[in-house]
């Protein structure tokens, strides 16, 4: 049997109500001067913009905007401008805003100004007049300047989600069966696209489709012996670079693909169901499609360094 | 063996109670920050307002203390930040939410 005494419970109440007692008695404070936390010169905004408030804008201590012993690191009136009327409340009514919010209500433009005063030149050469300039995009549309050190759309693993908002498409085909490996993690958007702008198409980081496909597939490159033109004119005449339901990212599948192109040769079977094309035999006198599957012969679709000029005929991209 | 249950509920009252300020704190907080308090009020530090365990300690044990705490709220008075006067922020919620606040502040 467990014993236990009337003193005991009684200090134990006194333990729970000890804390009440002692916040009852407390004594007014006094106000700390204000005090730089993260930024030089940060304390005229930090008195009130401290731990404690939302959004917690002193997260950006964790960022690179937050590193002081860098000279080049603004100060939070780089940014948001000197905001004097925000500083001083009026007697009634509502605290002026700072000279600039990065919201909705200010224009891209003056809010990027707070940003391409720093950030420019390199890969943001082409900012003025890209895309996403002149359909008034502002950075913080894509960047987070105070969230935790974590800037989404700078890091590979999350940086698509952040282009999804927008691009909802690309989110679907990048999920179809044959698709670069963005789902996974390897690959990311900007391996391809400069978001800051460029000088080739649909912003990619080369002067063409080609010269960005190549940047990692050097083997389709050649110059070859054998060229197949559709390939030196655009990789992206057959691929769909960023997912298709044909594997290899093919547009469609073969030999439909390639018979958008090629009168196909082969059985008058072809002809007798309806279809286009001539029961032609073709200089190897083949007169059949395998399988209907040109690429079972045609390998070497993207160019052949076959020096023969006879049979099999290199020509015509055969092995 | 009485007072062993005695001891008992009064644990098992104590961890309720406990529990039920937890869930009053998170929703407090929340209102605070809605009605952006936190920028001029913190928890246990002077900034341009009281703390609100200042607050505490000055109306804990007053007659009517939630009364008044909710007018100061609801009613926008005038305060007077570093020697300038100016309207107290009105706050923005049900009854229900700011009651719960004030009785969360006068608990600290």
């Amino acid at each position: 049997m467990v014993r236990v005494s009337n003193l005991s419970i009684f200090l134990l109440l006194g333990a729970m109500l000890l804390p009440g007692l002692v916040g009852g008695v407390q004594a007014a404070e006094e106000k700390p001067p204000a005090t730089d936390l993260v930024l030089k010169g940060d304390a005229k905004c930090t008195r009130c913009h401290d731990e404690s408030d939302e959004p917690r804008i002193l997260t950006i201590g964790k960022t690179k905007h937050g590193t002081t012993a860098d000279g080049r690191t603004p100060t939070c009136t780089s940014c948001h401008g000197d905001s004097d009327s925000h500083l001083s409340k009026p007697g009634s009514g509502d605290r002026p805003a700072p000279d600039r919010v990065f919201e909705e209500t200010t224009p891209a433009d003056k809010q990027n100004e707070a940003c391409v005063g720093c950030h420019k030149g390199g890969n943001r050469m082409f900012w003025d007049a890209s895309t996403h300039q002149n359909r008034g995009v502002a950075c913080v549309s894509c960047h987070k300047i105070h969230n935790n050190g974590h800037d989404k759309v700078r890091d590979k693993r999350t940086q698509a989600d952040v282009c999804y908002t927008c691009h909802k498409d690309k989110r679907t085909e990048a999920n179809r069966p044959s698709h670069h490996p963005i789902p996974e993690g390897k690959m990311t958007c900007s391996d391809c696209h400069n978001a800051h702008g460029s000088a080739g198409p649909k912003q990619l980081v080369k002067d063409s489709v080609n010269d960005t496909c190549y940047t990692c597939h050097m083997e389709k490159r050649g110059p070859f012996v054998h060229n197949h033109a559709p390939v030196d004119d655009n990789c992206a005449n057959c691929h769909n670079p960023h997912g298709t339901t044909t594997e290899n990212m093919l547009k469609m599948r073969p030999p439909m693909l390639c018979h958008q192109c090629h009168t196909p040769h082969g059985p008058a079977t072809l002809t007798e169901r309806g279809q286009p094309g001539a029961a032609t035999t073709g200089k190897s006198n083949v007169n059949y499609t395998q399988a209907r599957g040109c690429l079972n012969c045609h390998t070497q679709v993207h160019g052949s360094n076959n020096p023969s000029a006879t049979n099999p005929t290199p020509q015509f991209n055969l092995r | 063996m009485k007072t062993l249950r005695l001891l008992t509920v009064a644990l098992g009252v104590s961890l309720v109670s406990m529990v039920a300020h937890a869930q009053d704190a998170d929703a407090a907080k929340a209102l605070l920050k809605k009605n952006d308090c936190f920028k001029c009020h913190a928890i246990d530090k002077k900034k341009d307002g009281p703390s609100y365990k200042e607050i505490a300690g000055k109306r804990k044990g007053e007659a009517g203390a939630a009364d008044k705490l909710f007018k100061h709220m609801t009613t926008a008075p005038m305060v007077e930040v570093d020697g300038q006067k100016e309207e107290h922020k009105k706050i923005k919620g049900t009854d229900e939410q700011i009651n719960n606040l004030i009785g969360w502040i006068l608990s600290l």
